[in-house]
């Protein structure tokens, strides 16, 4: 039978209860490892073996709820506008890309480079308006973070 | 009557126009800097005391506490305007604070959190001068189990929070539970669900967390559907009208004595009297249901509380020298640069510089009211800003926010990851505020049982016996029940019309 309406909005909280019950079975495995209790009391394992527990079983109650169908859930919309996903997965880049070059390029040029990205997302091919916001964003708040409050900002391999 | 010649003292001192000088410097140094990613009053504080190298004792400290209060109301302004908390106490502000922005609201809501902070800032002065003392002493009645309790009772309040849906609520609330785990154990030392990763060893810190849940989601949900205008370009009004002003007095009232008493008692930090303010809004309120959507008493009682606390927060610092929060143990440094012992010979030994200070707190808020209100206009008009434009800054600022906190990138990729959850919590309409409340309390919570059963050789009952945490607990059972009670029996009847 193939899948309802119903079923398919109700499919993003049976994949995000299904992850919340492993991510609680992986913590309990971990807690186990960690004494539970002592003479004085509740070790360090104690409270997160519970905690993953109450999490497991809240999954648990949210699969039930989202595969019988008993409480109404809110309609979810996963798939069917790759362009919008496409746009947020371009952001994501920019700004992990920005984190993992922060340090070789120096936070002068990595900004400089990720406010002309991410303004070129949303408003392309405004070059002048974009290079100027970006080199304000970049350098001009380098000068103010690190020349009038001297709070060090990572300088790159060619100085900036 | 001595203590009002005293304060009268005091007032003559710091309404010097040097001194006034300071506190007005203070305040807008203190606004920028608030404003400024990832420098919330705590770093803020402490990273301007040298600016009072060189003045002496009082002037200092007058600087110093106009900062303090200039920094909280620039994280004010950062919730309400862009959907960045601060710092974690302004995360509940976004709620309904930001939600009025989008409807062109912006200004009404930074007004009321002004008026509303100067109103609860003056109470809490006035309880400096009048009931410290007494009050200090009960709060010192306060021990692990009675603490416990307390943060129980915060806890419970997480049922307070459900949207729609209690089960995600709770869902919300115990992974911010699992989350505050990560790092060394509280009690024994042991380094728990760090997997070698160093810097996991100090946990998660809470500001990139907040900035990812909140800050990056908010430009992740916004992204979907293409570049468009997110505010609206006129905007309604930029005073609050009377109807506002109505709605906004009681909730102003109840949140400055909420942030009073937290404030009293040593520890507990600025988030649990805002959601404490937030959820009884939400619960005495003939329409909770449009909580979260843009009410002005969702930023009202918040952002009283909020200033209530900061300033009540102060009196175990005058009277026993203890600080009540991370940004008051830093003024109590400041104290100790300049002579000043904070604890009961303050009042004894330098009782001038101690009345000083207090009637300079007064003028402070006097000054950050008087000179914010006129600038509303000049904060608002950063929505009009293209949301393009907007957006890519937002973005930055909240990654040089994460990566200043401790200097690392490691808390750039956290709040990034943190971004992609919030986006995946909007899209599930599950809350994203528990997580914050429980990741500060949760800590607090495990190491104050701990200790409770440390001091009973593992006997529950500890708990139990004692009158304040007994009433605590029983008061946080109550309302544990009533609300979920109360919850349940609105869903039947929605699904029943």
């Amino acid at each position: 039978m193939p899948p309802t309406t119903e079923h398919r909005a109700n499919r993003p909280f049976q994949i995000a209860a299904a992850v919340c019950v492993l991510f609680a079975l992986g913590i309990a495995r971990e807690s186990i490892r960690l004494a539970f209790y002592s003479a004085a009391g509740p070790g360090p394992g104690f409270f997160p073996l519970l905690l993953s527990v109450a999490f497991a079983g809240l999954g648990g109650t949210l699969f039930w709820q989202a595969t019988s169908g008993r409480v109404e859930l809110p309609s979810v919309d996963l798939v069917g506008k790759r362009a919008d996903y496409s746009r947020i997965a371009a952001i994501m880049a920019a700004l992990l890309g920005a984190m993992l070059l922060l340090q070789t390029l120096g936070f002068r040029l990595t900004f400089l480079a990720l406010y002309m990205v991410l303004m070129n997302l949303s408003a392309p091919r405004r070059w002048v308006r974009t290079t100027l916001l970006a080199l304000a964003g970049s350098f001009g708040v380098y000068q103010v973070f690190v020349g009038i409050f001297e709070i060090p900002l990572p300088v790159g391999i060619l100085g900036f | 009557m001595e203590t009002f010649q005293l304060l009268m003292g005091g007032f003559a001192t710091a309404l010097q126009p040097a001194n006034l000088l300071f506190a007005l410097t203070g305040c807008i140094v203190g606004t920028l800097v608030g404003i400024l990613p990832g420098i919330g009053p705590v770093v803020g504080t402490a990273m301007l005391i040298p600016l009072t190298f060189g003045l002496e004792p009082a002037p200092a400290i007058i600087m110093l506490a106009a900062i303090y209060y200039g920094a909280m109301y620039g994280g004010t302004l950062t919730s309400v305007l862009v959907n960045v908390p601060g710092e974690a106490a302004s995360a509940i502000t976004c709620l309904d604070g930001y939600a009025m922005a989008k409807q062109g609201r912006a200004g009404p809501a930074l007004a009321v959190a002004a008026i509303g902070s100067f109103f609860a800032g003056t109470v809490a002065i006035m309880g400096l001068v009048l009931v410290a003392l007494p009050l200090t002493a009960l709060a010192l009645r306060f021990g692990p189990p009675e603490f416990f309790a307390l943060i129980v009772l915060g806890l419970s309040l997480v049922t307070g929070l459900a949207g729609t849906s209690l089960l995600r609520a709770l869902m919300a609330a115990v992974f911010g539970l699992l989350i505050a785990m990560v790092g060394i154990d509280p009690v024994v030392g042991a380094p728990r669900f760090t997997f070698g990763v160093t810097e996991l060893l100090d946990g998660f810190n809470v500001v990139p967390v907040a900035m990812g849940l909140f800050g990056i989601a908010e430009i992740l949900v916004n992204a979907e559907g293409g570049p468009a205008q997110v505010f609206p370009t006129t905007f309604r009004s930029l005073m609050p009208s009377v109807k506002d002003l109505k709605d906004s007095a009681m909730p102003v009232v109840r949140g400055t004595g909420i942030g009073f008493f937290v404030g009293l008692i040593p520890g507990v930090g600025a988030v649990v009297p805002t959601v404490l303010s937030y959820v009884t809004e939400k619960r005495v309120s003939k329409t909770p249901e449009k909580f979260g959507t843009g009410m002005i008493q969702g930023v009202a009682g918040p952002e009283a509380a909020n200033n209530a606390y900061s300033n009540a927060a102060l009196i175990p610092l005058f009277t026993l020298g203890l600080p009540g929060s991370p940004t008051v143990a830093i003024l109590m440094g400041a104290f100790m640069m300049n002579g000043l012992i904070p604890g009961p010979f303050l009042f004894t030994d330098h009782p001038d510089v101690v009345w000083t200070v207090i009637a300079s707190l007064y003028i402070g808020n006097v000054i950050l009211v008087v000179l914010n209100l006129p600038l509303i206009p000049l904060w608002v008009s950063i929505l009009k800003i293209p949301y393009s434009i907007l957006s890519a800054f937002i973005l930055g600022f909240c990654v040089l926010g994460a990566y200043t906190l401790n200097g690392s990138v490691f808390d750039v990729g956290v709040m990034l990851a943190f971004g992609v959850i919030g986006y995946l919590l909007r899209k599930l309409d599950i809350p994203a505020v528990p997580i914050i409340l429980t990741m500060i309390l949760g800590p607090l919570m495990e190491q104050a049982l701990r200790q409770s059963l440390d001091m009973s050789g593992g006997d529950f009952s500890i708990l139990f016996t004692r009158p304040i945490s007994a009433t605590l607990l029983g008061v946080a059972a109550l309302s544990l029940v009533l609300s979920t009670m109360r919850f349940f029996s609105s869903t039947r009847r929605e699904s029943e019309l």
